[in-house]
């Protein structure tokens, strides 16, 4: 692989997200969300599932968090059950008999061609859902499941060719998502303040673009090289970015990693943490503050001399942060924890291929 | 031996532990015979808890292994899916109590926590925080091996997973809970799991556990030849409810083994992360249904290539899905350990005894736990 190619793909998020962004706040884009709304209310649905296989699924997780945060209110404009699937376990496992008339399906696939995608979605036709309950996410209009589903229904984000799978797709995908969730739930999809938050967002991207080399030199300068394996910490909707970053680590930068919750990590194998322990701990809300803090003792102080990376947009959890000598703070701006994920897995990536080059897999 | 610089060993000795393991199957039969004497009076409570309750979803709520278990469940009624007019879900519970928890009074959800304490901090906040929403006892059910936890007051039913004194936390009681709560899920699909032909389909669960503890040690270290000991690394894979297993295993293998270990489904690692396959690939694969779909083609191609095409990794494959085993059994590179479970959704239990008394192996190679 390129180290020059994948670059500037990286350098080129920016532009398609803006390309994303205003699609989305062009009259087709918003007849499209805004029919998406009508449509939960004219066909009643009450779930919604979203498939979609590796980095697909992944970005689902934002929506979810989305969606369920709305449900924790009795008093919310719409109360809506979600649920997300890896594709091949829904196409394993889900009785084929008889599949809920209320429910969206939402399939999640940059190509719109993959064996698995085009399965289910045959599946769902032939189970005689009304057509309008399937919506498709992709970046290939024209593919299988482009044309499989209503017009309409088709719903696409824009991250053209890309050296690295995912690296451009996946962050498009993560707006398009949200945006879909916002009109699945909201009464006002895209108002002034919304999409004065992406806008920002894209210049913080941007503006990080001209300024990766001096945050990764630190990052890698703080890690340091001697560690057997990247622990990708989070919850809530960063859980997404955890997910997707150990994913793209094991399969491209050859590094062991795996995503975990705090409270998984917390009550399991915390007890694997030594001096060599390396961890990326990212966190775009300000629940649970004290729960962070104690897993950044833990790791640093208690059990071994880990280090931690702590990726967030909390000021009072930065300012607790950069008090230890062992944690790293990387604070962004956006406020957003659903908008958050997409700026998180943007410095990750960049750090990432930085180890690629070193590890000698890009040139 | 590990490389890693701190390695604690562990207080108990290999005799006690593996004892204690042993008794895991008489722990189980213990647990089936409490709730086959309850039976008929156990449906008509949860049957008429349903009656009264305008049900739109199911959760099941619990932290580490307790939450592992409720993938048994969820596997079961989406397998079911058709009988049923609600949504189930299961979550971490500290997920569910930060971003989850209601803040209104919910009345058509059932909150099913799994606790083997009872007593566990968020448990308790979280049932507590329902009680102080109104939220109808009849709505809140509890899992646990406390007969009298605090909360139980405020709980609708009490499941007891029956489990006697563990030397490892979540050795038997990771196994009675996956028992209980598959009989929850089975009652919750409107199937009677209280009969004769699944009584025996039980035992023979509890005879399999049996015959391989009778050839454990042997077959353990022929893995562990396998394998070598050196690794520093290893996958659990797997799918539907034997994922259950894989996340446990891996946890297990971090906290009792002290190697990295990582736990995904076959579709994700297949679509993602199988490039980091080389020769020091390991891994071990949970096979516990045949429900095949895709899998029939993913799984060996998978196999094919971690261990014979982009490298020559190890696996270790354990399932009683007959036609997946017979295309990969004569790769030199597979190790396969073969049972019987004539309920797919019960094989969990059958893996998970296999792996602790796989992984107790492991550890007392490494160093970890000493002889007495």
């Amino acid at each position: 692989m390129n180290f020059n190619s994948i670059l500037n793909d990286l350098l080129d998020i920016p532009k398609t997200l803006l390309k994303s962004l205003n699609y989305y706040i062009s009259e087709e884009g918003l007849l499209k969300l805004k029919r998406l709304s009508n449509l939960i209310d004219s066909n009643k649905i009450d779930h919604i599932l979203f498939l979609g296989h590796s980095y697909n699924y992944f970005a689902s997780i934002v929506s979810l968090y989305y969606i369920d945060s709305k449900l924790r209110y009795g008093n919310h404009f719409r109360r809506i059950k979600s649920l997300s699937q890896e594709i091949d376990e829904f196409l394993t496992y889900l009785n084929p008999e008889k599949v809920n008339k209320n429910t969206l399906y939402v399939l999640i696939s940059k190509s719109g061609e993959s064996i698995q995608i085009k399965q289910a979605i045959d599946f769902l036709i032939k189970c005689n859902l009304p057509i309008d309950n399937i919506i498709c996410v992709t970046s290939n209009i024209n593919s299988y499941i482009g044309l499989k589903v209503n017009k309409l229904n088709v719903f696409p984000f824009f991250s053209e060719n890309e050296e690295v799978v995912g690296s451009k797709s996946y962050i498009n995908e993560l707006l398009c998502l949200y945006l879909i969730s916002r009109a699945i739930v909201e009464k006002n999809i895209i108002p002034d303040y919304v999409e004065e938050e992406i806008r920002q967002l894209i210049f913080e991207i941007k503006f990080y673009g001209s300024d990766w080399e001096f945050h990764t030199r630190e990052f890698v300068n703080f890690l340091g090289q001697d560690f057997d394996f990247l622990y990708f910490i989070s919850k809530g909707a960063s859980l997404s970015t955890a997910y997707q970053a150990a994913q793209t680590c094991l399969s491209y930068t050859k590094t062991y990693a795996e995503g975990i919750s705090i409270g998984l990590f917390l009550h399991g194998p915390f007890q694997i943490v030594d001096n060599k322990f390396r961890c990326i701990l990212i966190i775009g809300d300000e629940t649970s503050i004290e729960e962070t803090l104690e897993l950044m003792n833990l790791i640093t102080k208690k059990i071994g001399t880990g280090k931690v990376i702590l990726i967030n947009n909390s000021r009072e959890l930065s300012s607790l942060g950069r008090a230890n000598p062992n944690v790293y703070v990387f604070e962004h701006t956006t406020k957003d924890s659903y908008l958050a994920p997409i700026f998180e897995i943007v410095v990750i990536q960049y750090l990432l291929l930085n180890q690629a080059k070193r590890k000698g897999i890009v040139f | 031996m590990s490389e890693r610089k701190r390695v604690e060993i562990w207080p108990l000795s290999y005799e006690s532990i593996l004892k204690d393991l042993y008794n895991t199957p008489d722990n189980l039969k213990n647990c089936i015979d409490y709730y086959f004497k309850l039976s008929n009076d156990l449906i008509e409570k949860i049957q008429k808890i349903i009656n009264q309750i305008n049900i739109k979803r199911i959760l099941f709520i619990g932290n580490t292994f307790n939450y592992f278990a409720s993938y048994i469940p969820i596997y079961l009624m989406m397998h079911h899916s058709s009988k049923l007019n609600y949504w189930w879900q299961n979550y971490e519970l500290t997920d569910f109590y930060d971003y989850n928890l209601p803040q209104f009074q919910d009345q058509n959800t059932i909150y099913i926590f799994i606790s083997k304490s009872g007593e566990s901090k968020l448990i308790k906040r979280s049932i507590e925080r329902l009680r102080m929403l109104n939220i109808d006892k009849n709505q809140i059910w509890l899992v646990t091996n406390n007969l009298e936890p605090s909360v139980k007051n405020y709980c609708g039913l009490l499941f007891p997973i029956n489990t006697s004194d563990e030397l490892i936390l979540g050795t038997k009681s990771f196994i009675n809970t996956i028992f209980v709560i598959w009989l929850i899920g089975m009652i919750l699909i409107n199937e009677n799991p209280f009969n004769n032909e699944i009584y025996n389909k039980l035992i023979n669960i509890i005879e399999e556990m049996r015959k391989f503890e009778s050839q454990s040690i042997e077959i353990a270290n022929q893995i562990i030849e396998f394998f070598g000991i050196d690794f520093k690394f290893i996958y659990f894979l797997s799918k539907g409810a034997s994922l259950s297993i894989a996340y446990q295993a891996s946890l297990a293998a971090k906290t009792f083994g002290h190697v990295y270990a990582n736990c995904l489904s076959f579709g994700l690692f297949y679509h993602g992360s199988f490039q980091i396959a080389d020769e020091n690939f390991r891994s071990i694969f949970y096979i516990g249904d045949d429900f095949n779909g895709n899998n029939i083609e993913i799984i060996p191609r998978l196999i094919d290539i971690t261990t014979k095409k982009l490298a020559k990794g190890r696996i270790l494959l354990i399932g009683n899905n007959e036609e997946i085993i017979d295309k990969v059994k004569n790769n030199p590179n597979v190790y396969i350990i073969k049972f019987k479970c004539n309920i797919p959704f019960l094989s969990p239990i059958i893996e998970y005894h296999v792996s602790t008394l796989i992984i107790l192996e492991f550890a007392v190679r490494r160093g970890l736990i000493m002889f007495k």
